[in-house]
């Protein structure tokens, strides 16, 4: 791919083929992003499209102030989600409880056999905001730990440790679910 | 205070590891063997990251990604057009009060507005008004290049209108949408630098009349360096995008508009190709005239003409769609109207350049004006 930095500008002037080029090289990641928030896959596609007509429809607007393309486009994405969410009745939420959170001998064997995306799904939703953003961007989006900071606007320090809680809290909730389900 | 330090200590390793795994495949009994002091922490966070990664490894139907791809393009040519729409309002007063009076002569600006919209379909009974501002922004649209690039966005309307007319079962109005399309098609051609020099303007009768492209003249100096380019970059992204669409819709085409449709994409491939081709060569007459430095009078238009001579078609032949102009440089079929015919399947080349690709990304992939 060019660079980046040239594809936005000429994406800026007008230049359609530049925008095709950036929208290729972030769909999919878009996507995951979208998909590990939102089950209904109509609507999860339905929000991965909005995400670039709004970015297209914006773009006039990015200045590169340090912060990458990504971290803009993840923002937008990142907006017209809590706008969904907004619009969605709140679903009831489980407070995670170490006293559930069983020791496992061999934890992996049983979370990867039966760990999917909706599983991980419901999983990131019993996280704080800013650990599931960690998860999303970081796993889902597959952004580095410098553009999930400049997408959140936080140290990369600061996320480094959001990104070990969110990670140390989801294996949690996780091995908690696997508890409930054999009993 | 040293806790503190140990946890961003940890912190740090815990994210090197996760680069180390999920970019660069690293195992993670690697990562554990890199910091043994560090393993029995890390290994269930390595295990679940990994885990993790799995679970949203999952990619967008191909289905979806076409469909996502066309939507995008057809909602980019809208904003633009929208701009456009804008920028028609900053024409001068004389424009504005002749399209004025035809507004509120004839139609009404509220009727024209709502006919406007990307939602007036055929059969429709505001499409004829459609129809009609079409017309007049085409009038009104002065560069060859801007009216081509319009053009270009009216096929993308037609060919939505397609897609749509085979959606709800108005199979009837297929045709009629087709030739329409065919129309666009034509005058592009016909906007084409060196098109210009021996046909001019070659609409078929009973369509909607549009300004002929400029007169004979010298093709080189007449068109910029850099509109030529803005015309080879249309020209090629189209070529490869629009059969594909069309490509896309004949296969759940009922047997009754499988002829139509078929045709529409031997008459697409062959008119952007004739197109491409003729910018191509234009830009070669061009260059070729400022190297020899007017010396044997190769810029001279007249000339040029009869450089031409050898690859252009003759008048009878200009219509795109007609094999005879496209079968000597391009190997494509003539029209013919058989689905497996290979114009209908094959990526394209014209003198050596792939179209449709521009920076490596096929744009039969992106599907994006």
């Amino acid at each position: 791919m060019q660079d980046e930095q040239g594809l936005v500008r000429q994406a800026q002037q007008g230049d359609k083929d530049a925008f095709a080029e950036l929208y290729e090289a972030y769909f999919d990641k878009i996507y995951r992003y979208v998909v590990l928030k939102i089950s209904n896959k109509a609507e999860a596609e339905d929000m991965t499209q909005q995400v670039f007509l709004k970015a297209y429809q914006s773009i006039g607007s990015f200045k590169w102030k340090g912060a990458p393309f990504s971290a803009w486009l993840f923002r937008i994405a990142h907006n017209q989600m809590v706008d969904f969410v907004r619009k969605q009745s709140k679903r009831p939420t489980v407070q995670l409880e170490e006293s559930m959170v069983a020791s496992d001998d061999n934890p992996l064997r049983t979370v990867e056999r039966r760990f999917d995306i909706e599983r991980l799904r419901l999983a990131t939703q019993q996280l704080t905001a800013a650990q599931q953003e960690v998860i999303s961007l970081r796993f889902a989006g597959g952004l580095a730990i410098a553009e999930v900071a400049r997408t959140m606007g936080k140290s990369e320090g600061a996320i480094k440790a959001l990104q070990h809680s969110a990670v140390a809290a989801l294996r949690k909730v996780l091995l908690t679910g696997e508890e409930i389900e054999e009993e | 205070m040293r806790k503190l330090k140990k946890n961003k200590k940890f912190d740090n390793i815990l994210d090197e590891c996760f680069e180390r795994i999920l970019v660069n495949d690293e195992t993670i009994e690697q990562c554990l063997e890199r910091y043994p002091e560090y393993a029995a922490e890390l290994e269930p966070l390595l295990l679940t990251a990994t885990a993790t990664n799995k679970a949203v490894d999952i990619a967008p139907s191909p289905e979806f990604k076409a469909r996502a791809r066309y939507q995008l393009r057809v909602e980019m040519a809208s904003l633009d057009t929208k701009k456009r729409r804008f920028f028609l309002t900053r024409q001068p007063r004389w424009a504005v009060a002749v399209v004025t009076a035809l507004v509120v002569l004839l139609l009404g600006s509220g009727t024209v507005l709502a006919a406007n919209s990307e939602s007036t379909l055929p059969g429709n009974p505001l499409y004829p008004i459609k129809m009609a501002t079409e017309n007049v922004r085409l009038a009104l649209t002065s560069s060859d290049s801007a009216k081509a690039e319009l053009y270009a966005t009216l096929v993308d309307r037609r060919t939505s209108e397609i897609g749509w007319l085979m959606d709800k079962g108005k199979t009837e109005l297929v045709e009629w949408t087709v030739n329409r399309l065919k129309n666009h098609l034509a005058n592009i051609y016909n906007l084409s630098p060196a098109s210009q020099s021996t046909i001019g303007s070659e609409i078929t009768a009973g369509e909607p009349s549009v300004k002929p492209a400029v007169a004979v003249q010298d093709v080189a100096g007449t068109v910029k360096a850099e509109e030529r380019v803005r015309l080879q970059v249309l020209w090629g992204r189209y070529i490869v995008n629009h059969p594909d669409e069309i490509r896309a819709m004949l296969e759940e085409a009922p047997p009754s508009v499988k002829q139509d449709l078929t045709r529409a994409i031997v008459t697409s491939v062959n008119s952007y190709i004739a197109t491409c081709q003729e910018v191509i060569r234009a830009s070669n007459q061009s260059q070729n005239g400022a190297n020899s430095n007017g010396s044997n009078g190769a810029t001279n238009g007249s000339n040029q003409q009869s450089d031409a001579s050898d690859e252009q078609p003759n008048d009878s032949n200009q219509q795109p769609g007609n094999s005879n102009h496209q079968s000597d440089n391009s190997g494509l079929a003539p029209d013919s109207l058989d689905p497996q015919s290979s114009i209908l399947k094959q990526p394209l080349e014209v003198q050596g350049m792939r179209l449709g690709q521009s920076r490596g990304v096929p744009y039969s992939l992106l599907n994006i004006p």
